[in-house]
């Protein structure tokens, strides 16, 4: 009979890689399909609630889960800087989105000029927020193995 | 890079790569993959291949500089 051997560390390493390009693969997909409804019914939170409560769990199990282990990004670590950038390509692109998808009716330009704020102060506080709370962990992390560095 | 001293440890002992894997816990081509240099493995699986070989991590993972 053989015997049968559940997922060594090799084949854990292999299944990850797998699974961060699979999820990175169907986010961004996500992302274009909601751009793509949106462009073509408008803000209809009906045809598009689905996707939207996907996209928002989705993002929120890698916040919670970078907060909680105290890691960032592959390449970078948290600061204003990135954040700002972060912020206004959210923006621009949030505001162009909102532009290609809201009725003519709207009441005017201020209108574009509110979500664009709305957008930047929401995207720029989630992650300074997040930055400080990545940062709170990290400190933690170094006092609770200090002991073990003397 | 090649891991030469971890098959030439197997074959010494006269273990196939299926009998190692078996014993240390890991797929047959996890330990085809390390003696290839293909895969790193971890601390852990490195001390379980040395226990299951009779060796030490210096025998068969310890790589010197003019290597």
């Amino acid at each position: 009979m053989k015997k049968k051997i559940p997922a060594d560390e090799r084949q854990v390493r292999d299944l990850l890689w797998i699974e961060h390009y699979g999820y990175w693969g169907m986010f961004w997909c996500l992302i274009l399909t909601i751009v793509v409804q949106a462009i073509r019914s408008g803000p209809n939170l009906e045809i598009l609630g689905g996707e939207i409560i996907t996209l928002a769990i989705g993002s929120l199990v890698m916040c919670v889960g970078c907060v909680k282990k105290g890691v960032w990004t592959f390449c970078d670590q948290p600061r204003m800087k990135t954040n700002l950038l972060a912020g206004l390509v959210a923006t621009v692109l949030g505001t162009l989105l909102i532009v290609l998808t809201w009725p003519l009716e709207v009441p005017g330009v201020w209108f574009y000029v509110v979500a664009a704020v709305i957008i930047f102060s929401v995207t720029f506080g989630i992650l300074t927020l997040m930055g400080n709370a990545v940062k709170r962990k990290e400190n933690k992390m170094v006092d609770e193995t200090e002991d073990d560095n003397e | 890079m090649k891991n030469k001293r971890m098959k030439l440890a197997r074959v010494a002992k006269d273990m196939s790569q299926m009998q190692l894997a078996e014993q240390v816990g890991v797929t047959r081509q996890t330990i085809g993959m390390i003696e290839t240099g293909k895969f790193n493995p971890s601390l852990n699986l490195c001390i379980a291949i040395c226990k299951a070989l009779g060796k030490t991590l210096n025998d068969l993972f310890w790589e010197e500089d003019s290597e």
